[in-house]
């Protein structure tokens, strides 16, 4: 009995001295929240194969050394790729992959993510120490060696280099593009986002436009541009200033619903500056034929040059080369591409469709951002919390 | 008797002489494994003959790239005594070129890069481009080196003090400038005075870089170009961007070989452009079959954007091996085996 009693007051002994052990937990004080972008979608060919591919470093406060190598940094986004066309509400897309290269920061790097902000899920948001940082993107070589192991001679060829300021608790959006199609010169957009500022209802989905395309992209000649056929109509790009009409349709082929059929939201106009576009919005449950739990409906959005009708465009929906004055994107189910819509360029629904409590699935209004870049075209979707399943 | 058997049994347990192999002593050394490999002889006869296959023994690390016997036969070396009569200098620099001052498995090369440089022994540095797979299909790989147009035909042979890959061509790198190597050769002398007639020769010694496709005096005269006739051919009648500046690709430096690479890389094996200064374009594109390791073989041509139905209108192909992918401080130079612009199609209207 006497060594039973030893026994245990040596169990609770060392349970008493591990329970005492402390847990540091990495934290940032005053963070921003950053999303990092490489908009660069270059044409890459015989003409071109002297310019670097577009396979990026980002380091926040690089440390250089004497030969102008940075050697560490406080924060390193490394493997850098051209970005996806869907940048999804939640960085779950990545835990499935194998392949280093990353579509966005934070993306796949194992870093501290944003809150909860207004709602608003942020954790496809890196936390960043918030102030002045200067910010430097590397081209690095294809290949899977992490960029400070890499030889020093390929360690320093600058895409970007300059000073941002981060502000606390403020939701920034960086995008490295191309700013000039023919001298190719290379810049940043630090978007300060508003969208956990502004008054946005859960019932309605909200998209704003942008056309970060180089300048004199689409007045180049299409030899010069690479074939994308994805883009449908719009694969050489859009002209500099176009109107936007929503269409929302049910699903198969491209019956509208009353009240939804070339909509007009608005103009956007070819800018690579930091403000934010405003948000246009239409109701979740659009089709009044809705239960109000699901719905299937997408998003047919025409870009057209001012002063062309929607209803009579004189180029066809099929991959025609437009000269700039036409777009087609489709928002359809999961993004993948229909028969029904040659000349779109397809993207995922705006309307998430989740399992979420009892409802398998259940509609959740987000909202959306979409960028145009150089005849290509990106959807970044931004949901809020919501119920997790009950199964 | 057991006890007496006993100190035997312990005795038989002694290995004095035991040698447990060297980790690396199982790779022969880069001169030794050259020396004793036959479809190397002729590359390990121009490193004896130059003193380098000592050096080649030496703590490195190295990577070689070295041409095979066929790579030397096709420059009409066949022998080792062929070698005698070359100039020592210049062949040990030609071999140093071909010899890199690092170790360089081809799992270091970044897949699908292009041109990538690499210092080698000769102060200078080769391009090397690795189609490793097309970025449509990366499940298909296909890992093709490409080192200055001559195509990798055994790649990652281990050695103790480096590593070995075998090309089917020899790199041919001339210290200079497109113009020098034109000028120093009799057989493109009508093409050098014909570029001189038209202003188009002085830009060559300049910054490139370039992409030259020369016709020969050969290939000249069979579409009734002479030393003799060029005097018709005067820049007042003619138009000289698109007669003679046809060959003259600016800011291009091709190796004959970028194109399959970038035809197994991005699905496109072709390139065209606006020929500078005129209206027409020209077009360019070339193949290679890597397992038969035969040349690259490469077509040259021109159209009219303006009549675009009419496609290439007239194109030149060429295989001579021996003399393409000649590398120059400012260019590559090709030999262009025929005429793609007929006088009487550069006629001023």
């Amino acid at each position: 009995m006497t060594k039973i009693m030893h026994l245990l007051a040596a169990c609770t002994l060392v349970w008493s001295f591990s329970s005492c052990s402390k847990v540091d937990y990495t934290e940032i004080e005053r963070p921003a929240y950053l999303r990092v972008f490489n908009d660069l979608n270059l044409k890459i060919g015989l003409e071109n194969k002297d310019e670097e591919r577009p396979f990026l470093c980002m380091l926040i406060d690089p440390v250089i050394d004497k030969d102008g190598v940075p050697v560490s940094a406080a924060i390193k986004g490394d493997f850098l790729d051209q970005r996806e066309p869907y940048a999804p509400p939640y960085p779950s897309h990545l835990g499935s992959s194998t392949s280093k290269n990353n579509p966005e920061y934070p993306g796949k790097e194992n870093v501290l993510v944003g809150p909860v902000l207004n709602g608003f899920d942020l954790s496809s948001w890196a936390q960043v120490p918030s102030g002045k940082h200067r910010i430097v993107f590397y081209y690095r070589p294809v290949n899977e060696v992490s960029f400070f192991d890499l030889e020093p001679k390929v360690r320093s060829n600058k895409v970007v280099d300059t000073v941002i300021d981060l502000g606390v608790e403020e939701v920034y959006t960086m995008h490295v593009l191309q700013r000039n199609f023919i001298t190719k010169e290379k810049g940043i957009i630090l978007r300060k986002e508003n969208f956990h500022q502004l008054p946005l209802s859960d019932s309605m989905v909200y998209v704003n436009f942008y056309n970060y395309s180089a300048d004199g992209f689409w007045q180049a000649d299409k030899s010069l541009k690479k074939n994308q056929f994805n883009s449908g109509v719009m694969q050489y790009g859009i002209r500099d200033e176009m109107n936007i009409w929503l269409s929302i349709c049910k699903p198969g082929g491209w019956n509208t619903i009353p009240g939804y059929r070339f909509a007009y939201l608005g103009q956007v106009k070819r800018n690579t500056g930091n403000h934010v576009a405003p948000y246009f919005s239409f109701p979740l449950f659009a089709n009044s034929a809705s239960n109000h739990i699901v719905t299937d409906i997408w998003q047919r959005i025409s870009l057209l040059a001012p002063g062309i009708d929607p209803e009579i465009i004189p180029h066809g929906d099929y991959a025609t080369i437009a000269d700039g004055a036409y777009g087609l994107i489709a928002c359809y189910g999961n993004g993948t591409r229909q028969n029904f819509e040659r000349g779109a360029l397809f993207l995922p629904s705006m309307i998430v469709n989740i399992h979420s409590g009892v409802y398998n699935p259940r509609s959740f209004a987000t909202v959306n951002t979409i960028e145009v870049v150089n005849g290509n075209a990106y959807l970044t979707t931004i949901q809020r919390k919501y119920e997790p399943p009950v199964y | 008797m057991m006890l007496s058997l006993l100190p035997l049994a312990f005795s038989a347990c002694k290995h004095d002489e035991l040698a447990v192999p060297g980790e690396k002593e199982s790779f022969r050394l880069a001169g030794d494994f050259i020396r004793n490999n036959y479809d190397l002889s002729l590359f390990n006869a121009a490193m004896e003959y130059t003193g380098l296959a000592e050096e080649m023994n030496g703590p490195g690390p190295y990577t070689l790239l070295v041409p095979g016997n066929t790579a030397f036969n096709e420059l009409g070396i066949t022998r080792p005594s062929d070698f005698q009569k070359l100039n020592k200098d210049s062949l040990k620099a030609a071999l140093q070129y071909h010899i890199l001052s690092r170790r360089l498995p081809s799992s270091a090369i970044p897949a699908n890069g292009v041109d990538i440089r690499y210092a080698n022994l000769a102060n200078k540095e080769v391009y090397l481009t690795y189609a490793a797979f097309p970025v449509d299909y990366p499940q298909f790989p296909t890992n093709h080196i490409y080192v200055n147009g001559s195509f990798v035909t055994k790649k990652d042979v281990v050695l103790a003090n480096g590593i070995l890959y075998v090309l089917d061509k020899v790199i041919k790198y001339n210290p200079g400038t497109v113009q020098d190597w034109l000028a120093a050769r009799p057989e493109y002398s009508v093409f050098v005075a014909a570029l001189k007639q038209f202003g188009l020769w002085n830009q060559l010694s300049g910054e490139g870089p370039f992409t030259v496709l020369a016709p020969d005096n050969e290939a000249l005269a069979k579409a009734g170009i002479t030393m003799e006739s060029l005097q018709l051919y005067t820049p007042e009648r003619y138009l000289g961007a698109r007669l003679f500046g046809v060959y003259l690709l600016r800011k291009r430096h091709f190796f004959l070989t970028d194109f399959p690479a970038f035809s197994s890389m991005y699905g496109a094996s072709g390139t065209q452009a606006a020929i500078e200064g005129d209206s027409y374009e020209y077009t360019m594109s070339a193949t290679k079959n890597t397992y038969q390791v035969s040349p690259t073989v490469y077509t040259f041509g021109y159209q009219d954007p303006a009549r675009p139905f009419l496609g290439v209108l007239r194109s030149v192909t060429g295989n001579t091996s021996r003399r393409n992918d000649n590398l120059t401080d400012n260019g590559v130079v090709h030999y262009l085996p025929g005429v793609v612009v007929m006088p009487e199609e550069a006629l001023k209207k």
